[in-house]
Order: structure tokens, then C-alpha cells, then sequence
């Protein structure tokens, strides 16, 4: 089961995200911004497992983007 | 002065400026929906599963080899797949190879599994199986004029080649007298450790020694109960120690399994991972 852990670092308060399976051991411990405080856990959410991968790939006209004729 | 990404541990693909928001490990595909809105371009470092080390009836198996590594811009995406590490077994066959790991545009495959014999498998990304390295370097240039390849291949006779990802190293083919498995090659992640299966003394080879963390020893003793081979390094963990005849499990972040002596079970490859900056 995988499940997103949201947390906040202890010294700048860093919001940082891992998702990972139920029982394995977090990744990142120390904030990884200033390297000083420990991540605190703030919640968790299980999360969705799809079977196929789905790309949002966002490309926007922009009012510069005009046909060549 | 001069620097070198080579000899510098501290090195990072990870771009200035930018802050880790996500590391995902969960394997298979899961879906993320909740990047802040804005934000349509991210930077990701994308690993692949290692691949599980192989064993044999008789003599030692080869080492796993490392996943794939790849960093870069893409834009963001609503899924992300992490590659399961190859599980490795008692059945005597080539290791299962890890799985390929994608967020958007940013990819990179699994390593292969050690081979149906000796040989080790090759890091994802080697032009074949026993090709020295990838085509590339790390760099971009040619590999033939660098000595550090994207990916090496199995050496086909000896220790894992370096490289970012790299090979396994292969078992040992005697089966009497003191043998010695090869190690995996170092690198950033890396392959695991041939094994040995004799009746004298044997030492299966230890994994690839990584930049960031350390590969497991291989096994040693007198006869085919030793000579497992060690795991590879991944790239946010050690590989674990053989075991007896078994092969020790590649580190998490894509590590090759150590193979295994006769008819013992092959380390597991080391489950790929992602990581998302912005």
C-alpha cells in the first residue's frame, strides 16, 4: 500500500513529501534544506495506485504563438 | 584549483535553487495530483530497480546489475513509476531484472539480472551485455575518450566495470580448491557481488563500492554452504552482507543483488527511486 507522508522540518519548517510503501523506512530524515532540524510527520494519506501512467503534458497558446502563413 | 564531479562524494545532480519537495519510493505507479498550481516544470532524478543476482547448480552465480540513473527538466506529471528491484530466487536461471522508473520525460531502466552462468549483469543503460561501457560518458563525450561511463556492461571475465550505474561482478567457475568471486564495479550505484560455490575454500565477491554508501562484504568459508555474493550500493543505502550461500539484497535506489553459491538464493535488486525539485 503506499502511502504519502506529509512532514515539516523542526528548524524552517520545510513542507516536504515522501510517498513510499506502508512499512518501509523514510528516506529523507533531516531537513534538507538547512540540515539542521528532523522532519516531523504533520500526516498521511493513502494514496492511488494506478496500472497505467497518464502524462499531463500542459502547452498553452500564448497571445505571441500566431500562425505562419 | 581544480574539481572533479568524479572525485567530489558531495556532488549532486540536484539544481540550485531548487528545494526536494517529493521522494517517492512507493513501487509500481501511483498518482500525484497536488503540485502546487503554477508550477509546470520540474526537475527529477529518476532510478531504476537493480537487478537480482543470479544462481547456479554448480558454481557461483553473478552479481545483479545496477539500475539505471537519470536527472533532468521535465514537465510535471500525474503519475510516477518506480521500478521494483528483480527478486532474486533459488531457481537456477538468469536474475530477474529491475523494473524502469519514470516521472514525464525523465526515465531510466532497470538493471539486468546476473546471467544464466557466471557472468554478472550488465547496469541498465550498456550498449550490451559485455560492452565496457555505455556509448556516452557522464559528460556527454564519447565514452572511449572518459573513463566514466553512464553504464558499463559485464566485464564477462572479472569484477563489474565502473560507471555511474555498473555491473555485476561475475561468479567464480571452478568448483575445487580456493576461490574468489569478483566484486561489482564502483560507481554512483552499483552492482552486486559474484559468488562462488566450491568445495575448498571460497569467498564470494563483495558489491560494487558506491559513492555515497558501501557495498555488503561477500561470504566466505570452506565449502557450498559460503560464498554468497555481497549486494551492490544503492543510491540511498548500503547493500546488505551474503549470507551463507545466499546472495546479500542490493541497496535501496537500485543496487544489484549479489548472486548466490550453489543452489542458494540470489539477492534481491534494491527498489528504483524518484525524487521531484521545484
Amino acid at each position: 500500500m503506499a502511502i504519502k507522508y506529509e512532514y515539516s522540518s523542526e528548524c524552517c519548517s520545510h513542507y516536504y513529501i515522501e510517498t513510499r510503501n506502508n512499512d518501509d523506512a523514510q528516506v529523507i530524515t533531516k531537513c534538507n534544506i538547512c540540515g539542521q532540524g528532523e522532519y516531523i510527520e504533520t500526516s498521511r494519506t493513502e494514496i492511488e495506485s494506478i496500472t497505467e501512467p497518464v502524462y499531463q503534458a500542459v502547452v498553452e497558446a500564448q497571445p505571441e504563438d500566431v500562425a505562419v502563413e | 584549483m581544480s574539481a572533479s564531479i568524479y572525485s567530489n562524494s558531495q556532488f549532486t545532480d540536484s539544481p540550485y535553487g531548487l528545494k526536494l519537495q517529493r521522494t517517492i519510493t512507493a513501487t509500481g505507479t501511483t498518482s500525484i495530483t497536488d503540485i502546487p498550481a503554477g508550477i509546470q516544470r520540474v526537475y527529477a532524478i529518476v532510478i531504476g530497480g537493480g537487478g537480482a543476482g543470479s544462481t547456479q547448480t554448480t558454481g557461483g552465480g553473478g552479481g545483479g546489475g545496477a539500475g539505471g540513473y537519470s536527472a533532468g527538466w521535465t514537465y510535471i506529471s500525474t503519475s510516477v513509476t518506480v521500478g521494483a528491484g528483480g527478486t532474486g530466487t533459488s531457481t537456477s536461471a538468469a536474475g530477474a531484472s529491475g523494473g524502469s522508473s519514470i516521472y514525464g520525460m525523465v526515465m531510466a531502466g532497470g538493471g539486468a539480472g546476473g546471467a544464466n552462468g557466471t557472468a554478472g549483469g550488465a547496469a541498465a543503460g550498456a550498449t550490451t551485455v559485455t560492452a565496457v561501457t555505455s556509448s556516452v560518458s557522464y559528460t556527454g563525450a564519447s565514452a572511449s575518450t572518459n573513463t566514466i561511463g553512464y553504464a558499463s556492461g559485464s566485464s564477462g571475465g572479472g569484477a563489474g566495470l565502473a560507471g555511474v550505474s555498473t555491473s555485476g561482478g561475475q561468479g567464480a567457475t571452478g568448483v575445487t580448491g580456493t576461490q574468489t568471486g569478483n566484486a561489482g564495479g564502483r560507481g554512483l550505484i552499483t552492482g552486486g557481488g559474484g559468488a562462488v560455490g566450491t568445495s575448498g575454500t571460497g569467498t564470494g565477491g563483495a558489491g560494487g563500492t558506491g559513492d555515497f554508501f558501501a557495498g555488503g562484504t561477500g561470504s566466505s568459508g570452506t565449502g557450498t554452504s559460503f560464498g554468497g555474493g555481497g549486494g551492490g550500493a544503492g543510491y540511498t543505502s548500503d547493500g546488505s552482507n551474503a549470507s551463507g550461500k545466499n546472495g546479500g539484497n542490493g541497496g535501496s535506489g537500485g543496487g544489484g543483488g549479489g548472486g548466490a553459491s550453489t543452489a542458494g538464493t540470489a539477492g534481491s535488486g534494491g527498489n528504483g527511486v524518484v525524487y521531484i525539485y521545484y
